[in-house]
Parts: C-alpha cells; sequence; structure tokens
C-alpha cells in the first residue's frame, strides 16, 4: 500500500459560488429540487425499488411486445470532459476545474393503435457531480398528437410535455414567456389556408434556473439570453397566437398571460407581442419581435411594463449561415448585440462549426463561443465546445471568476 | 495475513435460493435439449476468471451458470442469471440485443479499488458487429473480496452496499486489413445506498493499431463519495510502478509500441505469433485537490517479448520508469479488449 493513496484527501467537494447565481437570484424554489410526476423523487431515495422497477419493466412489458408492434425507439449516450479556467485575479477561492458529464437519452416514438394518435416518449438521464444516472432520470419529453378535421379545417392537438417555443429569432424570442425547457401542456392549432390560431396552456413545474448546482450549469446559465428567469416558476402560462403567412413573409400576434403561484411573490403577468419575419428570397431573410410585458400592481410591488424586442437578418452564403441581431430588453436596461456564423445547414459536410458571440453594449461583457463537431463516423459525433469570457468586471458577464470553459464531448447515436 | 472479505459473510441461504431457482428455470428451460458446458477462459476479456459456464446460446431465452477460479485476485467467482435474445437484421448488418439478469459474486472493472461485486446486475446489452454497447444497473454490494491485493486500507475493506448503473460503449472507428481503431467509453455512476452522495467513473479510451504499430491514449475522470472511493492508478498508464503507489481521481495516458515479426514464416509451432516489441508509456494522475498544472507526467521505456494470441498477448518484457526503476513484467493484456458480456 502506498503512502500516497493512504494520504491522498477525501474530494473536497466545491459549494455552489454565489457569483454566478447572483444576477439571477431567485426569491422562492431555489435548493429544493422539485420534479414532475412525483415518482421520480422516489428514484432518489429507494434505489432498490428503482432496481426492481426497471427490471420489472424490462421483463414483464416490453418482452411481450411483438416486434412489429414495437414503437421506435433511439437512443444517445453523451460523455463529455470539461475544463473551466478561472480567472488569476479572481477573488474568490476557486480553482480551475475539469470535471466529466455524461447523459443517456432514450426516446420511443410511434402510433397509438387505431385512433390516430401519435406519440412520443423520451427519457432523460444524466450525471455530474451533483447527480447520478439513477436519480437524475427524468421524464424528459411527452407528447400526444393527432389531427381532428372540422369542416375542413383541420386541428391539431397536442398534449404533453414538451418545448413549447415559437418564432425565428436566434437569440431569443420576447414573445415567448417560458425558458426554453420542456414543461407539461397543451396547444391546440386551427389552420386554415394560410393563416393560424393557436392555443395553449402550460403548467411549468420545474425550476430549472434555481436548480443550477454544477459550476457548468451556473457558467451556461450566464450565457443563456433568458431576461426572465422566474417566468418557470409560475403557475400557469396561456398563450393565444393569431397569425398567418403572406407572399414571402409571415407574422404572428402573440397574447400570453402567466399567473402567479399560490404562495409566490412572484406577480402574474400579461405579454403582448408580435413576431414577424421577411424572406427576400435571395438568400437573406429578416425578422422581428417586440414584446411588452406588464406587471399589474401587486403587494408590495408597483406595476411595470417592460419592453423587450429582437431585430435581426439571417443571410444563408452557400453552406454558411450568417445570423446578426440586436436585443434590446428594457427593464435591465440591456442592448446586446447578437452574431454568429455556422455551416449547420450543410448535411453533407463531414465537420460542422458554429462561431456564436453575445457583446452586451451597456456594460461591455461579452462571450464568443466555437463549437466544432466531426460528423463524418456514423453515428458517432466529436465535438469541441470553447467559451471564452471577456469583458470589464462591473459587467455581468465579466464579474464571473471564469474566462475561458473547454468542453470535450463524444456523441453516440444508439 | 489473508483478510477475510466481508462479502462472504452474508447469508448463504440466498445464494443457495438463487442457484435453486436458477435450476429449476434451467430445467424447465431445457427439456429437450442438453445445454452447452463451455470454458471460461481467463484475460480473453476484462476478467480473469478460470471455469465453466452452462449456456444454450441456440435458445431466446437462455438461463445460464458461470462459475470458476479467479487467477488474479485468488478467489471463486460465480453468476447465475438469464439472458433474453433478440435479433434483428434491419439494414442487412445483424444486430443482437440481449436482457439479462443475473445475480452473483463476480469480478467488475467499473470502480479500481472495488474488484468484486455481488449482488443483481440487470442490463441490456447490444451488438450490430461495429458497436457493442451494454447498460446495465446493479444492486448489491462492492469491495475488495478475497484478494490476495486487497489493501490495507481501511475505506475498501468494507464492502458498500450501492446502486449503480454501467455504460460500455465499444466502438469499431476504423478496420482495413492492417489497420483498426475502436473508441472505449466507459461511465459508472450510482450512490451508496446509505448515503446521498454520488460517485462516478468516466473513462476514454483509443486504442490503434497500424501494421505493427500501436497507440493508445487514455483519459479518465471520477467523482467520488464519502463511502465510495475509486481510483486511477498510475501503474495502469505506465508499465514499471507499482500498484496502488501513485492514484488520483484523475488520469491521462499514451501508449507508443512498435512490434518486429522476427519468423513471420516459421513452421515450428508459436514460432511465427512471437514479436519483439520495442515501447514507450507516458501518463499521470492527479489526486482531488491537484489543479491541472500539478499533472506530473510519468513515462517508462521497455522492450520484450510478445506472443500473440489472437485477442490477448502473452507478455514477457523489460521497462524502466522515469524514476529509474527496473523491472522485468510478465502477462497478459487484450490491446482491443471486450467485455465479458459479449463472450
Amino acid at each position: 500500500m502506498g503512502h500516497d493513496m493512504q494520504g491522498e484527501p477525501l474530494q473536497l467537494k466545491t459549494d455552489s459560488p454565489s457569483w454566478a447565481l447572483a444576477p439571477y437570484s431567485s426569491p422562492v424554489g431555489s435548493g429544493q429540487k422539485r420534479s414532475f410526476p412525483g415518482i421520480f423523487w422516489s428514484l432518489q431515495k429507494a434505489y432498490a425499488v428503482t432496481y426492481y422497477i426497471l427490471i420489472g419493466v424490462l421483463w414483464t412489458i416490453l418482452l411481450p411486445l411483438p416486434v412489429s408492434a414495437a414503437p421506435e425507439i433511439k437512443g444517445e449516450l453523451y460523455s463529455g470532459f470539461d475544463y473551466i479556467h478561472i480567472k488569476k485575479d479572481c477573488p474568490f477561492p476557486l480553482e480551475s476545474q475539469v470535471s466529466s458529464a455524461n447523459s443517456l437519452e432514450l426516446k420511443a416514438s410511434g402510433l397509438l393503435s387505431g385512433d390516430g394518435w401519435q406519440f412520443s416518449l423520451g427519457v432523460k438521464s444524466g450525471q455530474n457531480e451533483e447527480d447520478d444516472f439513477l436519480s437524475g432520470l427524468t421524464l424528459d419529453e411527452l407528447q400526444l398528437s393527432t389531427l381532428f378535421d372540422l369542416q375542413g379545417k383541420s386541428i391539431l392537438v397536442e398534449i404533453g410535455k414538451q418545448d413549447w417555443q415559437w418564432g425565428k429569432c436566434f437569440s431569443r424570442i420576447p414573445t415567448y414567456p417560458l425558458p426554453e425547457e420542456n414543461f407539461y401542456g397543451m396547444q391546440w392549432t386551427l389552420t386554415t389556408e394560410n393563416r393560424h390560431l393557436i392555443i395553449g396552456l402550460s403548467a411549468p413545474a420545474a425550476t430549472p434556473q434555481a436548480e443550477s448546482k454544477t459550476m457548468k450549469e451556473q457558467i451556461m446559465r450566464l450565457t443563456s439570453h433568458d431576461t426572465d428567469p422566474l417566468s418557470a416558476e409560475r403557475n400557469i402560462t396561456a398563450w393565444v397566437r393569431r397569425g398567418g403567412f403572406l407572399a414571402s413573409s409571415d407574422y404572428d400576434l402573440v397574447f400570453s398571460y402567466q399567473s402567479r403561484t399560490k404562495d409566490s411573490t412572484i406577480p402574474a403577468c400579461y405579454n403582448l407581442g408580435l413576431d414577424t419575419s421577411k424572406d427576400f428570397l435571395n438568400g437573406l431573410e429578416m425578422h422581428g419581435s417586440l414584446n411588452l410585458r406588464h406587471t399589474p400592481k401587486s403587494k408590495g410591488m408597483d406595476s411595470k411594463t417592460q419592453v423587450d424586442c429582437v431585430i435581426g437578418g439571417e443571410y444563408i452564403w452557400g453552406a454558411k449561415t450568417i445570423i446578426c441581431e440586436v436585443l434590446s430588453e428594457s427593464d435591465s436596461k440591456d442592448t446586446s448585440l447578437v452574431w454568429a456564423v455556422n455551416n449547420y445547414s450543410s448535411f453533407f459536410s463531414n465537420y460542422q462549426w458554429g462561431l456564436e458571440s453575445y457583446w452586451n453594449l451597456r456594460d461591455d461583457g461579452r462571450f464568443l463561443r466555437l463549437l466544432l463537431e466531426y460528423t463524418g463516423l456514423r453515428s458517432l459525433a466529436p465535438s469541441l465546445e470553447l467559451t471564452l469570457f471577456a469583458g470589464p468586471e462591473k459587467s455581468a458577464i465579466g464579474a464571473s471568476p471564469v474566462d475561458l470553459m473547454v468542453s470535450l464531448g463524444m456523441r453516440a447515436v444508439l | 495475513m489473508k483478510k477475510i472479505s466481508r462479502l462472504t459473510l452474508r447469508p448463504v441461504c440466498k445464494d443457495l435460493c438463487m442457484l435453486l431457482i436458477f435450476l429449476l428455470t434451467f430445467l424447465s428451460n431445457c427439456s429437450t435439449t442438453l445445454a452447452k458446458v463451455k470454458p471460461i477462459i481467463p484475460y480473453l476479456s476484462d476478467h480473469t476468471v478460470l471455469g465453466l459456464r452452462i449456456d444454450d446460446e441456440h435458445k431466446t431465452f437462455t438461463p445460464y451458470l458461470w462459475a470458476g477460479y479467479d487467477l488474479d485476485y485468488e478467489e471463486g467467482a460465480y453468476k447465475v442469471g438469464g439472458k433474453i435474445e433478440i435479433v434483428q437484421t434491419p439494414t442487412g448488418n445483424q444486430t443482437k440485443t440481449w436482457l439479462d439478469l443475473n445475480y452473483g459474486h463476480w469480478p467488475s472493472h467499473e470502480l479500481a479499488g472495488y474488484p468484486y461485486q455481488h449482488g443483481f446486475t440487470g442490463g441490456i446489452l447490444r451488438d450490430d458487429g461495429e458497436t457493442k454497447l451494454a447498460v446495465t444497473v446493479f444492486n448489491g454490494e462492492i469491495g475488495e473480496g478475497d484478494a490476495k491485493k486487497s489493501t490495507a486500507d481501511p475505506r475498501y475493506s468494507k464492502a458498500i452496499k450501492v446502486t449503480h448503473l454501467h455504460i460500455n460503449y465499444n466502438r469499431l472507428l476504423f478496420q482495413d486489413w492492417d489497420k483498426k481503431a475502436h473508441l472505449i467509453m466507459t461511465v459508472t455512476s450510482g450512490r451508496p445506498n446509505d448515503e446521498n452522495q454520488v460517485f462516478s467513473a468516466t473513462t476514454w479510451t483509443l486504442p490503434l493499431q497500424i501494421g505493427n504499430f500501436r497507440w493508445k491514449t487514455q483519459a479518465g475522470y471520477i467523482d467520488r463519495s464519502d463511502l465510495v472511493f475509486p481510483y486511477f492508478d498510475l501503474a495502469d498508464l505506465v508499465r514499471g510502478y507499482e500498484e496502488k503507489v501513485k492514484t488520483g481521481n484523475r488520469s491521462l495516458g499514451m501508449t507508443m509500441e512498435k512490434h518486429f515479426q522476427p519468423f513471420p514464416y516459421s513452421d515450428l509451432p508459436f514460432i511465427s505469433l512471437l514479436h519483439l516489441t520495442a515501447f514507450a508509456d507516458a501518463g499521470g494522475v492527479l489526486q482531488s485537490g491537484e489543479a491541472l498544472r500539478d499533472l506530473e507526467f510519468h513515462h517508462c521505456l521497455g522492450g520484450g517479448f510478445l506472443l500473440a494470441l489472437g485477442r490477448c498477448d502473452l507478455r514477457l518484457e523489460g521497462v524502466v520508469t522515469d524514476e529509474d526503476e527496473e523491472k522485468i513484467l510478465f502477462y497478459i493484456d487484450a490491446f482491443f479488449p471486450v467485455p465479458d458480456d459479449f463472450e
């Protein structure tokens, strides 16, 4: 037995630093992990039960299915190493660190017998320094959809847990009131010749923004463009969208309402917005989105109205796509310039690369992200992602102690 | 002094019940045909057990019994279980999928420091000829077993009840008549049943062979809990180092090797399989709390003889490390390892 091993200290767990949470701190919901449905809570504690449930499902439910009736099942395994570099003059007691993150996704899709309902069921599990695969197991996606014919008009009905996002903006869609997550909800889409009416309802049941526990998650939050991280904590979000298509353009008028939870201090709010885009049919497309958010007066809080807007364009140049957007948020008084270049639309290339930059014009905080993925191997894609943070210390991004994050990943389609 | 493994102190009746259930299922399933008895050959896959296995691979549902003696850890090992095989031929390539459930006391390389696991293992295994994937869930005890190599460290002497998930992804990246490259990713992640902390171990291995030249790169990362304390050993990265002297929770290693075949056309038995080897290893491990800049690369140079036995190599080598340690090594190794579940 060697001396080094005996003398090796137990691994020190770095507590979540407060720096990254600070700009987005949530008054409620932090700390307590909330997830839905509740059965997954039990997975965290009763491991033996988890195990027997898994085996039971495999041996008793899946096996008797005849192959012809089996749904299409897809899986994806991601394994990656992250390197987070801390600035030399960082005032916090933090060290540059390497960590690993792995995830496993399984998705089944198919037709329910006879009545025209399509289903899609996705289970996701992740592993990092806080979660293992079994406790991190969540129902990531559940979609049930069907098409009804109503006097010549078709109504698409969607129920389940999914990302309900709409719009064409690259950085953020101001009219969409929820973060980029999957939420339980339902939506009805009535489509006529060139117009549509969409009514939707969603019940956010998680607080993903407040649950960012690992350093990487906190950094990713810093680079996300969600200006209202509390929106996921509201009780019900309902929306009505009325829009249509013109010769080479489209528009969407959106009204949405977010209610407050019973014990929450986060007030309800109303949103009214417009999304529009115009395709010049020469590779150039322009788009814009404007949203007015009104928060009525509530206990201890005055009413307020904030205006968020994005205006930008996208130019397809050969296999490359060039995107440029200006994002303005009246609440934080931030105006940001976002640009990106990528070849994601090039399906026959062995490489996919993308470069994107965010520059806060008010406080000069900015980050640059480079993504590179090799897609020449069948069902296996190694990738490299570099994110550089810069800006003065007073800026939200510059105040972060991290100046570089490198992620090396391997994505395998199973 | 040989340690008494706490794994063996479990009630024997539970194991006997499992054996009885297995035998009953086995007999009911094999009413017309007799099962086959095959040898379990050590070193061909990721274990060193010599023994016998009873199963019938031509059936859709195959109960099996594996039993033997672990030459490396010098103790008995067994597992009893059942396997259901599903064969699909979606695009010409035959894809085999197994659902496997077993109970046993079997060596495991999923968490270094805990070479034995005793309990239930259930999982899905898939092999399409190019990719081998094993996703298994284990519930039971991990520990040292009766290992002759057991440590005096109390952290490893006690068997710990855990539940963990293990993923082994083994992909053939490239194969030509004299070129071959694999990618092997393994992830083990779970929690002790009595603790709320997680542990995990992630490793990537990229073995590459071009003609008589071999190159292997490996990297790994471990998250530990207070009870489960796996490690990477420098001895696994750089030949010539003593086991368990330099360990850590992060590792990076490289191996370069050149083979020379002195008698490729000899008619004498085994002589055409003989190779002369020259190699260099480099690698380092980081202990928890150490920064990346503290990574110290150790290296070694060596040469010797290699008898190519197909899936594994018998090797006799002399090696000199960067700390001027000289050693003669005699061992069996598989450059492209395959999990024993796929045997």
